[in-house]
């Protein structure tokens, strides 16, 4: 590690720090009301029982398996879509407005339609969670595929390329970092329908903790999911950028 | 000599929104096999158009441009070397080859044989990323030429290139394609360069182009670009063109 890198760490260590101990002390000395604010202590010892119970295991466990299924079936319906969207003017023509529609819609307003449709199970997670990401994804990378280098495409057409092979060996290679980049918009907006799926009907998972905690008005619980969640999204995120730093080669 | 390409009466007019632009107006040209065609006109006046219609990538709206032979193989060199950056510069040298299913053993025995006598040996198997602007364009007309092409159309293709690269570039070029014997149309705003590397130059009009002139260049044939840049018919032909091409200062 460099020495400009050491310090940015450092900084960012003490300022977490600074930031419990400061919180830790205005919850002790009554300066904040520590059972609506919770404290880091107690979002300790929260922590701690969730993990003798073994229950939070079992909460993580449940929200990534969501998160994964939602995240790959999204993935591989957006790519399929914009191939086919790619390859059939006509069709991405047809769709389109409806995709700008689809895309400003607040997803959460389905919610309820979801679950009478699916019933109030884990099924509706999903569906809401690829609500979330998958029209934003088609956008994405379909823009991306219709933005290939033109002069490239001349290039391959001059060699009388069919368009599949301007579409496998052109146009797919030319688009990986915004496949990429669309997968971690994809990863953050999965998170979320997840999460606001759990609020609606789960009864295990992150979103579900958060929610009880709410409803028994036990502060402690809900910041220690906050926490939970947050933990979980930078996990995710940085697997991606693992598999980005592998396979994609930069110009 | 036999011809290879016979243009008559070609005309292209571009339907836009509101306007019609005529960009090629009755241009009538042959092209005999093995010889080096250089076009030269000012920019815009249409003589990518020109070379489109050729390679088959835009329809013409009348006139003919009929092969002697069927099918022939075409190969377009572009403006940009249009390098793939994923593929290595031997993956970059035999795509032609690959697309047209007619990549074998002996073909890319040779592509790796051209790779090697024009520089690029150490960098065979890496990325074009690591290769200057020059080298870029070496593997660009490789190629172009790996595929065998019954003519090669070249577009521009040092304008992105420093003078200096550029010079030396053209020069290794036009080498490399009186080599294979290639039958070449080189489209050029540069009239030295025109010179230096064609048999013939062809002077086109401003737009819509038409076929103002021909010239069939006499100077001797072992001179490299410096020497023949050097001779008085050079200047003389050149002081000719430039009034040709007519162009307002
Ligand atoms: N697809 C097109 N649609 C409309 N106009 C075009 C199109 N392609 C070229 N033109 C016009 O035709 C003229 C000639 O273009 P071009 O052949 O590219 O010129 P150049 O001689 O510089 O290569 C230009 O005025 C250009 O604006
Ligand atoms: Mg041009």
């Amino acid at each position: 590690m460099s020495k400009y890198k050491i310090k940015v760490l450092c900084i960012q260590v003490i300022a977490v720090l600074a930031l419990l101990i400061l919180w830790e002390i205005a919850a002790e000395t009554g300066l904040i009301n520590s059972f609506i604010f919770s404290s880091p202590s107690k979002i300790f010892t929260t922590l701690v029982d969730l993990l003798k119970s073994g229950e939070l295991f079992n909460h993580i466990l449940v929200t990534f398996k969501e998160v994964f299924v939602a995240f790959f079936i999204g993935t591989i319906i957006a790519f399929v879509i914009s191939i086919i969207m790619y390859l059939n003017k006509f069709i991405a023509d047809i769709l389109d407005p409806f995709l700008t529609m689809l895309n400003s819609l607040p997803k959460v307003a389905l919610g309820p339609i979801i679950i009478i449709w699916t019933g109030a199970n884990q099924k509706s997670i999903i569906v809401m969670a690829l609500l979330t990401n998958i029209i934003i994804s088609i956008i994405t990378i379909y823009n991306g595929f219709i933005h290939t280098d033109e002069l490239k495409i001349k290039l391959f057409n001059t060699f009388k390329a069919t368009k599949y092979q301007i579409l496998t060996k052109l146009v797919i290679p030319a688009n990986l970092s915004t496949i990429v980049s669309s997968l971690k918009i994809n990863i953050s907006l999965t998170f979320i329908g997840v999460i606001m799926g759990e609020f609606l009907v789960s009864k295990s998972g992150i979103g579900y903790i958060i929610l009880y905690g709410t409803q028994v008005f036990n502060l402690n619980l809900v910041i220690t999911g906050i926490l939970i969640l947050v933990l979980m999204s930078y996990v995710i995120y940085k697997l991606i950028t693992v598999l980005e730093r592998k396979y994609i080669t930069n110009d | 000599m036999n011809c290879l390409l016979s243009i008559k009466n070609l005309n292209k007019t571009f339907d836009s929104k509101d306007e019609k632009i005529c960009a090629i107006e009755d241009i009538s040209l042959d092209i005999n096999e093995g010889e080096i065609i250089g076009i030269v006109g000012t920019s815009g006046c249409g003589k990518s158009t020109l070379l489109n219609i050729i390679a088959g990538l835009i329809k013409q709206t009348s006139g003919t441009c009929t092969f002697s032979k069927d099918s022939p193989k075409i190969s377009y060199m572009l403006q940009s070397d249009a390098l793939l950056p994923w593929k290595t510069v031997l993956e970059n040298a035999t795509l032609g080859l690959d697309l047209m299913h007619i990549k074998t053993e002996e073909s890319v025995k040779e592509v790796k044989k051209m790779l090697k006598e024009y520089g690029l040996k150490d960098f065979i198997d890496k990325k074009p990323a690591s290769l200057s602007g020059g080298m870029k364009q070496r593997v660009a007309l490789i190629r172009s030429l790996a595929i065998k092409p019954d003519i090669l159309l070249l577009d521009e293709p040092f304008s992105a290139l420093d003078y200096y690269t550029r010079l030396t570039i053209s020069n290794d070029v036009q080498r490399l394609i009186k080599k294979t014997k290639t039958t070449t149309i080189i489209i050029t705003h540069d009239i030295a360069e025109a010179l230096c590397f064609a048999d013939r130059v062809v002077v086109l009009s401003s737009r819509p182009s038409k076929v103002k002139n021909i010239y069939d260049l006499k100077f001797p044939k072992n001179l490299n670009f410096i020497e023949k840049r050097t001779l008085p018919e050079f200047n003389n032909m050149y002081n000719v063109i430039w009034r040709d091409l007519d162009v307002k200062i």
